[in-house]
């Protein structure tokens, strides 16, 4: 085959030159040129190698369903291997590179599989390798480099990428005759519509016909329908794809902003996803050409013909010299005609029909040979292109001399989406082809998605669908008619099904699924072994798994199963097709959510303040909290450590500002919030506090936190930060699902309230400097006052297990609030401190934390906790709680503490002897403050009644281990007197 | 993602609802340690029509009834819990 | 939505408890709520964005209250007049959401 353009003719604007290189070598294009059009303009065809047995390969389309003709575009994080060159678009300084080979394309060491090609059918792999499994060490490293058609780029990708949501009463897919005739119906009657294209322009097939719509040229009557519906205010989208057909009508539309490779212009995105929920959509998706099954199909220079007319009629380039068109229907003679209007020659034409006498047939054997009930039997030729077409013909045997052979074996509409919305298919027996049946949800297809194939039959149907699906919306009928066709050979193609193979051809080559490799053998090799249903047939020999979904495969393989089963089509049936329709790059997918924006990041009012002081970092849940702030020469630990010891001897402030908290107020709020926490509640005076628990309804541990009164009617409720939204749900469940007679209501204060804690020998100093008027509140009570002029709530509460109050400032007062605390309190001899010191202080004080002993395996018996429990038992969780298996104590996991001289590893299995099995596991390790050693919490079966064993606490993973004894869970200050002024 | 018809807010995208739970999977406070047990771990799980509660929770923050096909996910009734209840056809 | 400013807001907040009375209860949120003016003819579009709400719906007017979810973020919606729009968010989520708009409205190209 060698391309070439040809001087007129095309819809590139040849004014301008575009520079792109392939696999090293420098060509020029023009603007409108796909890739592989420009290559074919250059001469170049020879574009790949194929996945398994690395056989030559060069084009076989113009569009999606491109098989072989994958490429490598761009370069570094940009680069996007797998890319059709008919998909790509060219761009000035485009760098693109062949896949699969090596060293170079014309001289792939890998084309040596080919002739190995009978020990490595589909499935060989099921049976290889069986015999030394340490074998795989060495079998497992050459199939890696063997498997796989395009390398993936090593870069981050640098760009960004966009989602939008869009609505509209009618979505039209598809810019085609069928597509722009429904835009304009459903436009006339005022609705909202939107009409969506993968080509960068509109018109789908028009492009390459000579048809003329209300005596319009057809870019003429497209440019001017595009004017007409986008005055309308219909939103049109080009290099945008409708990828996947969900929900309720919800169509998701990947759109190119740019080129594969290509470098997006300042802040733009390269790609953008569309989310669009429509309430009718109009599927004008077109219909797919398929392959005729011959030895050697597969050859460079054999292409679809309709393909070689977009060539011709889009691009001006003549896809070879001396052309052989082998078909089964009318349309194919267009191709003809059309080669020879631009100076190829066409040396046959070869229609596997009768003979039959209709005026483009008629016109087409006064010009060419043409020959019937023709079949081709083998295409000869190889890395250099194409030489010659051997065929059957009236019982004869016929060569032809060509360098390029356009097949076509009829159309299968595209009814992907169709399906994809749950949509049934319809069988035609006579052209063979499954097309859009039943819809399932409001959906319909027109033109050749719905298996027309006449001009204007598709015009008028696509304006009678757009205007039906308007009609479902609005009063207005649609305004205006649909365009006058009128061409040359008007009509339909009468196309005549094509799938099965001549007679006599070897099946070994006759190839199937292009790009996966799979031949007619193949096909019966998985027939033979039982995989008799299309689902196994698909599994077993990878037909339609490759990265064209078997746009341009699945026919044929269907065609070979049913014949073989001696079945029909329909009956032996179809497997599913899932989104996306062609490959979507995983950027367009992610949108925002990459780097650190994969989760919204939370930022604690004090947010600024804090990095500031650069503290490393902890996430909890999707809010950022300092972990320690590290001074010089400091690691975590040791930063953490000072910090602890500051707290227990003189003070330290804290941000508890992400804490869960609810106001609770109304006649009933004590009775809410008993419903809700294991305690009591309503036993509270105004002005003071408790600790308390909640539990799920099974009766495991849930969450925990304090509870105040702040009023006579009125409570704040504070709770875990990684619990916190868990613990909105759930009090408005039950405040209105469990228990809506109540007289309280519920506020969300999270975030109203900051918080600082101040916790310390010296906290009660600190408090008396910044708040005089205050009469101090003592352990756990509450009071309101003012600091620096801000209204500031404090909650005497200790987590650390020194004298501490919680000072909460209303959000936007809280770095001010933070600034006295911090000037007084260095001048008290304080720190800062963060959650890694916080979990070294609570640890020495058995206090329990979500996430750890609260795991949701644990109920209040298991944690020490339930002398606390309500009596009264009408909270979430107590009719559970009262189950057999809950209220036996033998046997459960059960909270104690840990001492040990060496360091205790977090998560190690508590054993008696290393190596053992685990009777429970270390679920905090820490440090005693102030002296020497090591303490821990932990869950040990039975552990209630095992104190002072000696155990091992083993991580194996991490080979460490350390001898503990059990004791009680709490190391520091067991009667609380450092809570006493 | 389905399009929920909220009764106060219109048709909005399910990424804004929360699925509660099944309406006969709702444990009163005052369920017996047994009735409890059988509501938590003992539930039919039936292909087909399906009462539901679920929760606006990016949106008004209403609580919905829903009347939900689990097989097609159809949905033929969303109500306020205070509402009357309709049962649609399965 | 009840707009008042907040130098009112303490004799506003005492006035809905006085209504109230014990069927219902008064709280003060304001500081868990930040307001974003949003002021220009393309708001819409913008709102558009890493969404699922119809902001171009024509029914959305002047005097439209909306809650609804961008990039995760839980949002509220108050269209004042034609070309604007407060959007309210909580603290935490604002910086992210406002860096978001502004990268959005920087990548809009006007065929979008």
């Amino acid at each position: 085959m060698t391309g070439s353009r040809r001087p007129v003719g095309g819809l590139i604007d040849r004014s301008k030159m575009l520079a792109f290189t392939f696999d090293g070598a420098r060509y020029e294009g023009h603007p409108g040129d796909t890739l592989a059009s420009a290559l074919l303009a250059n001469g170049v065809s020879l574009l790949g190698r194929s996945f398994k047995y690395h056989r030559p390969r060069g084009l076989l389309a113009a569009g999606v369903e491109e098989p072989s003709a994958l490429v490598g575009v761009g370069v570094g994080g940009r680069f996007e291997p797998n890319t059709r060159a008919t998909d790509l678009f060219l761009y000035d300084g485009l760098t693109a590179h062949s896949q699969n080979r090596w060293p170079s394309l014309a001289l792939d060491v890998g084309a040596v599989l080919g002739a190995f090609g009978r020990f490595i059918p589909a499935g060989f792999y099921y049976k290889a390798f069986l015999g030394k499994p340490d074998l795989w060490k060495i079998y497992e490293h050459f199939i890696r480099h063997a498997a796989g058609l395009g390398r993936p780029p090593r870069e981050s990708d640098p760009d960004a990428y966009d989602h939008r949501a869009a609505f509209c009463d009618v979505l039209v897919v598809g810019a085609g005759p069928a597509g722009l005739a429904a835009a304009l119906s459903a436009s006339s009657t005022g609705a909202r519509v939107m009409l969506v294209e993968q080509d960068d322009r509109l018109g789908g097939g028009l492009l390459r016909e000579t048809a003329r719509l209300d005596e319009a040229t057809p870019d003429r009557w497209i440019a001017r329908t595009t004017r007409t519906v986008a005055a309308r205010g219909v939103r049109i989208l080009t290099r945008a794809t409708a990828v996947g057909y969900w929900d309720d009508d919800l169509v998701t539309v990947a759109q190119r902003l740019t080129e594969p490779g290509q470098s997006p212009a300042g802040d733009a995105p390269a790609q953008r996803l569309w989310r669009v929920r429509a309430e009718q959509v109009v599927l004008a998706t077109g219909a797919i050409e398929r392959p005729l099954p011959f030895e050697h199909n597969d050859r460079p220079g054999v292409m679809l013909a309709q393909a070689v007319r977009g060539y011709v009629g889009r691009f001006g380039v003549l896809p070879g010299a001396r052309t052989v068109i082998a078909t089964s229907h009318d349309d194919a003679y267009r191709t003809a005609f059309a080669v020879a209007d631009t100076g190829g020659q066409v040396a046959a034409i070869l229609d596997s029909r009768p003979a039959c006498d209709r005026p483009i047939v008629r016109d087409a054997m006064a010009r060419f040979p043409v020959w019937f009930e023709a079949q081709v039997l083998r295409a000869e030729g190889g890395a250099q292109g194409l030489r010659r077409v051997t065929a059957r013909a009236g019982g004869k045997t016929l060569s032809f001399d060509c360098d390029l052979l356009a097949v076509s074996g009829g159309f299968s509409p595209v009814a992907h989406l169709h399906m994809q919305a749950g949509g049934a298919l319809d069988w035609d027996p006579i052209s063979g082809a499954f097309r859009a049946g039943q819809a399932r949800q409001h959906q319909s297809s027109t033109g050749s998605a719905a298996g027309l194939d006449d001009l204007g039959e598709v015009i008028r149907h696509g304006w009678a669908a757009g205007a039906n699906a308007a009609a479902a919306l609005t009063s207005g009928a649609p305004a205006g008619s649909p365009p006058e066709v009128s061409e040359r050979y008007p009509g339909p193609s009468h196309a005549v099904a094509a799938l099965a193979a001549p007679d006599g051809v070897d099946p070994k080559r006759v190839f199937v699924d292009f790009q996966n490799d799979v031949t007619l053998a193949d096909v019966d090799l998985a027939w033979r072994e039982g995989y008799r249903s299309v689902e196994h047939l698909k599994r077993y020999t990878t037909l339609g798994m490759a990265t064209d979904q078997g746009k341009t495969s699945n026919m044929a393989g269907l065609a070979r199963l049913a014949a073989n089963e001696g079945r029909s089509i329909p009956e032996v049936g179809l497997t599913t097709f899932r989104p996306p329709y062609t490959p979507v790059t995983l950027g367009v997918l992610a949108g925002h959510a990459k780097g650190f924006h994969v989760a919204p990041l939370r930022r604690p009012a004090l947010y600024a303040t804090h990095a500031a002081g650069n503290p490393l970092w902890q996430p909890v849940g999707y809010w950022m909290r300092p972990r320690a702030y590290p001074r010089a020469g400091e690691n975590l630990h040791a930063a953490a450590l000072r910090e602890a010891r500051t707290v227990r001897t003189a003070l330290g402030w804290v941000d508890v500002s992400t804490l869960g908290k609810f106001e609770v107020a109304g006649p009933d709020a004590a009775a809410l919030l008993e419903r809700v926490c294991a305690t009591t509640v309503a036993k509270l005076a105004v002005g003071r506090g408790r600790y308390t628990y909640m539990l799920r309804e099974d009766g495991m541990v849930m969450d925990d936190g304090t509870v105040w009164r702040v009023g006579a009617d009125r409570y704040l409720l504070t709770s875990s930060t990684g619990g916190a939204d868990r613990m909105a749900h759930h009090l408005d469940y039950v405040r209105r699902v469990l228990a809506p007679q109540l007289k309280a209501a519920v506020a969300n204060v999270q975030e109203h309230w900051a918080g600082v804690a101040v916790a310390g020998p010296g906290a009660r100093s600190l408090i008396a400097a910044l708040a005089p008027e205050l009469d101090i509140p003592r352990h756990m009570s509450a009071d309101r006052s003012v600091i620096g002029g801000v209204d500031v709530l404090i909650l005497a509460a200790s987590y650390s297990g020194e004298r501490a109050f919680e000072i909460y400032v209303r959000n936007p007062e809280a770095a001010a609030v933070w600034a006295l605390v911090a000037e007084a309190g260095v001048g008290l001899g304080g720190c800062a401190y963060g959650l890694e010191a916080l979990e070294i202080l609570r640890i020495e004080k058995g206090h329990v934390v979500v996430g750890g002993e609260i795991d949701g395996r644990t109920t209040p018996y298991d944690l020490g906790l339930h002398r606390m429990m309500n009596p009264a038992r009408g909270f979430v969780g107590a009719a559970a709680l009262q189950r057999p298996a809950l209220q036996a104590q033998a046997g459960r996991q059960q909270l104690v503490g840990l001492e040990s001289a060496q360091p205790i590893p977090e998560g190690s299995m508590l054993v008696r002897q290393a190596p053992g099995a685990a009777e429970g596991h270390v679920t905090a390790g820490g440090v005693r403050v102030i002296g020497e050693g090591f303490v821990a919490l932990g869950l040990l079966r039975d552990g209630h009644a095992r104190l002072g064993e000696p155990l091992t606490a083993w991580s194996p993973t991490r080979g460490r281990s350390a001898g503990v004894r059990v004791v009680q869970p709490l190391f520091y200050d067991p009667q609380g007197e450092r809570y006493r002024d | 993602m389905l399009r929920i018809a909220c009764p106060y807010c219109g048709r909005r995208a399910q990424a804004e609802f929360v699925f509660e739970r099944a309406l006969d999977a709702i444990l009163p406070l005052d369920a017996t340690p047994a009735a409890a047990v059988e509501h938590l771990f003992a539930r039919d799980n039936p292909k087909g029509w399906s009462w539901e509660l679920w929760r606006h929770t990016a949106g008004c923050g209403a609580w919905l009834r829903l009347h939900r096909h689990t097989v097609t996910h159809q949905i033929a009734a969303v109500e306020t819990l205070g509402a009357p209840r309709q049962d649609a056809g399965g | 939505m009840i707009r008042a400013p907040l130098t009112e807001h303490k004799d506003l907040e005492a006035c809905l408890a006085e209504i109230a009375g014990d069927d219902g209860a008064v709280t003060d949120i304001s500081g868990a709520a930040v307001r974003c003016a949003i002021r220009g003819r393309d708001w819409r579009i913008l709102l558009t964005h890493g969404g699922v709400f119809d902001a171009e719906a024509a029914e959305f007017r002047p005097g439209s209250v909306a809650g609804t979810v961008i990039e995760h973020m839980a949002v509220r919606f108050d269209v004042i007049a034609k070309d604007q729009v407060d959007a309210y968010v909580a603290p935490s989520f604002a910086h992210d959401l406002f860096a978001y708009w502004t990268s959005v409205a920087r990548g809009l190209d006007v065929r979008g």
